[in-house]
């Protein structure tokens, strides 16, 4: 491929990024040495935490430093300094796991972890609460299985999204090939994750073309590739740098629709950023994926803007240069012109919960996993029977997007048993949670984010409760709209494409965020600022009255809102209060 | 038994000439355990009807979704009262209701491959295990999917003979022969339904447009799975 960065152009990008001051990351990158820095030597050291320049370059290797929140105060009183310990995040492209690795993963968090692990939104499982002198062993663990986290965090392609659910016309197992082969060219090639945490063996000097790709400085930011069949958005694919949608005819793959600039990410108070949903630009055969997928990474590696990064994810560039140029950079790139995209249809989004029927006699099994976190509690031992399903009937397990848990390749007999043992743990058929639970998502926020101003995991439970209770009293029960909650403005849960979106600002207040729609197609707007948590479900109670009694006939809650306007909104629900 | 693929294939060639007729004789005599999986389409009144005078011995089954068209019953009650013919009813292993309640209500309406699955590929798979070839009516000129169709194939997906005596033929040549013999035929097809599958997933279509393009008609699919 074209790399502009090794043309040695007076005028060229990467020299370019020499001229202009760049951000103290962008320093700690270009001295890491391709992601070392000094962290083998404070791995060794007897501290509690790492120090903040191997914070920056640890990312990379999957983890974040994070301490107990709850805990800081209390600590810093008694003189003591704060409670550290390590989210780890693994590498798991398109979220699938074999049993023996989901097993190791529920090992882990009890061994070495909270005792929990969490779904994200982005496929992949993370582990919090591990201490600075267990991460080896965890890593090592995980290795032993064949996963890595290298990737799962940092300025670099994260974990690549794809549709998980298998399908009976056999095109999930055709498109993981062209899933494995982005992840094969598209991931950091450093030995320093070998070298660091599990061989322990320093290479003689690094070698110049250890990262080919990437070279010293990696990306600008984190980069996102989302990968989803034509049809079913389930993978939320306007959220992503760059997304890909498979189309096919009768099982058979027939190309790609490509887009690209998506990102939820914006900064409270900062207008000059935003969530932006992707614009599709192409149409690709099959064959041409990869080379088409390298060259606009290529492209953000070398024009991203490295001295602000709150401006520097790829919607950024694209919007300052705009598509044409952007489309005219990859041409050149390329080679060639491309297809121009044309019309996407989205049948539905599913979550493919509930037991389905795929080919060979085989079902598979989707169970809800609330705010993606797999735990035992007093009501349901949802981590209990996962782990006893799983080492009885040794399927391939899969995550999704919205953070549940797919069991597939069970044997057509499986079904009374498992349904018997998920009834004994207290774990609900899927036709039994409420929409409104059913399609709501929360991020991880207090007590270990690092980012948090406001819960989210701890208190979207207690909210869904009380808007459960108004959609019953309104009857919209078979409504299907999704909440989506964040503990700050970073958008983590994709709060910015639901029905609604809240989005924390401060201890106990929230935006509320209206008009989404449920495919994920459309981005919604911000319609109420700092609206304190125990009003949220009553703001809702009042939208949604409006919504039963003047929506069209079919109408969803978010193309409702959009259609009738805030104003309109605003004034009819201020005169019921 | 085993049998060889490329002998098959030579076989094929050999018949790609012989009349429908000839080639179920030649199937007959070539394999022991034959079985006609009839789906009451013109293809396989036809097929029947043929069958009755060359190998009326071939038993004959059709896969009962529980959701075929009232037509088709009242077609199957004709081709018995009026050929030497027993058919064996071969039913999903879930009954609707049992489905319904595993998979979700309509599953033909969100997931018609998992429908097909469970109502005709599952049990199509258990009878064939039986059998050491089928006949089936599909033909090159019915679709793109089926367009490279033999009069004799091996199946590699059941791991038996597949045979298709009517393969080379047009639909003129179908109609013209039930016309000819005046073979019962199912009255949809009077009524713009060129291919009948079940109640809930055929339409008809429009003159001149693709004859499978009834099936599945708001899917990207024109394949139940059988022939694949």
């Amino acid at each position: 491929m074209t790399d502009g960065s090794q043309d040695g152009n007076a005028l060229g990008p990467a020299v370019g990024t020499l001229l202009t001051k760049v951000s103290k990351v962008e320093v700690i990158k270009r001295e890491g040495n391709q992601l070392r820095g000094q962290i083998a030597a404070e791995l060794a050291s007897d501290a509690t935490h790492f120090t903040e320049d191997s914070v920056q370059l640890l990312k990379f290797h999957g983890m974040y430093q994070q301490d107990d929140r709850d805990e800081r105060a209390v600590r810093k009183q008694a003189g003591l300094e704060r409670a550290y310990s390590m989210m780890i995040r693994a590498r798991i492209p398109g979220g699938i796991l074999s049993a023996d690795q989901y097993l190791a993963f529920d090992r882990l968090a009890d061994d070495y972890g909270n005792g929990t692990m969490r779904i994200t939104t982005r496929q992949t499982f993370q582990l919090h609460g591990i201490l600075k002198g267990d991460i080896q062993q965890t890593l090592r663990t995980l290795n032993h299985v064949l996963v890595t986290t290298l990737g799962g965090c940092g300025d670099q392609v994260r974990n690549i999204l794809m549709c998980p659910a298998p399908r009976a016309d056999g095109l999930h197992d055709q498109l993981r090939p062209y899933l494995m082969a982005l992840v094969d060219a598209l991931s950091a090639k450093s030995r320093a994750y070998h070298e660091i945490w599990l061989d322990g063996e320093r290479a003689p000097s690094p070698d110049e073309q250890e990262e080919p790709f990437y070279g010293a400085t990696y990306l600008p930011r984190k980069f996102k590739l989302a990968l989803a069949i034509e049809g079913d958005n389930c993978v939320d694919v306007y959220a992503n740098d760059l997304g890909m949608v498979a189309h096919h005819q009768n099982g058979q793959l027939t190309g790609f629709t490509l887009m690209v600039g998506g990102g939820m990410g914006r900064t409270a108070g900062k207008e000059d950023t935003y969530p932006r949903l992707a614009t599709p630009i192409a149409r690709i055969e099959p064959a041409e994926l990869v080379e088409v997928a390298l060259a606009i990474v290529g492209i953000q590696r070398d024009y991203g803007n490295r001295s602000e990064r709150r401006y520097s994810r790829f919607k950024y560039l694209l919007d300052e240069r705009g598509i044409d140029w952007f489309c005219k950079e990859l041409y050149g790139r390329l080679g060639r012109v491309l297809a121009p995209a044309g019309p996407l249809s989205w049948a539905e989004t599913s979550d493919h919960l509930g037991w389905h029927r795929v080919g060979g006699g085989q079902d598979y099994l989707g169970i809800h996993v609330q705010n993606g976190r797999v735990q035992d509690t007093a009501g349901t031992r949802l981590k209990s029977v996962l782990r006893e399903l799983v080492s009885t009937w040794r399927p391939t397990v899969r995550m999704t997007c919205d953070q549940n848990i797919l069991l597939s390749g069970l044997s057509e007999t499986a079904y009374d048993q498992i349904s018997r043992a998920l009834a004994q743990s207290g774990i609900r058929r899927a036709e039994e949670i409420s929409t409104t639970v059913r399609h709501a998502m929360a991020c991880v926020a207090l007590p270990t984010c690092g980012l948090a101003l406001a819960e989210s995991e701890r208190a979207l439970p207690a909210v869904l409760a009380e808007v459960e209770q108004i959609v019953d009293r309104l009857g919209l029960s078979q409504e299907v709209f999704s909440i989506r909650m964040t503990g700050c403005a970073n958008g983590c849960a994709r709060p910015y494409i639901g029905d609604v979106g809240f989005v924390g600002r401060s201890p106990g207040l929230y935006d509320i965020f209206l008009g989404g729609d449920f495919t994920g197609s459309r981005l919604n707007a911000r319609y109420e600022e700092l609206v304190p948590i125990g009003k949220l479900a009553t703001r809702l109670y009042g939208l949604l009255s409006v919504f039963k009694r003047e929506r069209e006939a079919g109408e969803g809650f978010g193309d409702f809102c959009r259609r009738v306007g805030f104003e309109y909104l605003r004034q009819v629900t201020g005169e019921r209060m | 038994m085993g049998m060889d693929p490329a002998v098959i294939a030579e076989m094929a060639k050999t018949l790609e000439k012989s009349s429908p007729g000839e080639i179920l004789e030649v199937a007959d005599q070539v394999c022991p355990s034959l079985v006609f999986a009839c789906s009451f389409g013109a293809e396989d009144v036809a097929l029947l009807a043929m069958l009755s005078q060359v190998a009326p011995k071939v038993p004959v089954f059709y896969l009962d979704t529980g959701v075929l068209f009232p037509e088709t019953y009242a077609l199957r009650e004709e081709l018995t009262r009026r050929y030497p013919v027993q058919f064996v009813q071969v039913l999903p292993e879930l009954t609707l209701d049992e489905q319904a309640k595993r998979y979700g209500e309509a599953l033909w309406a969100r997931e018609p491959d998992s429908c097909c699955e469970i109502r005709k590929v599952r049990p199509l798979s258990r009878i064939l295990a039986q059998h050491q070839g089928w006949i089936t009516g599909i033909r090159r000129a019915q679709s793109p999917t089926r367009a490279s169709a033999q009069v004799m194939e091996w199946d590699a997906r059941f791991g038996i003979l597949k045979v298709n005596p009517l393969a080379t033929w047009t639909d003129e040549q179908v109609w013209a022969y039930i016309r000819l013999h005046d073979v019962p035929y199912n009255p949809l097809h009077d009524e713009g339904y060129p291919s009948i599958g079940c109640t809930h997933c055929t339409r008809p279509v429009a003159p001149g447009a693709d004859p499978r393009s009834g099936r599945w008609a708001s899917f990207s699919k024109t394949e139940c799975g059988l022939h694949k």
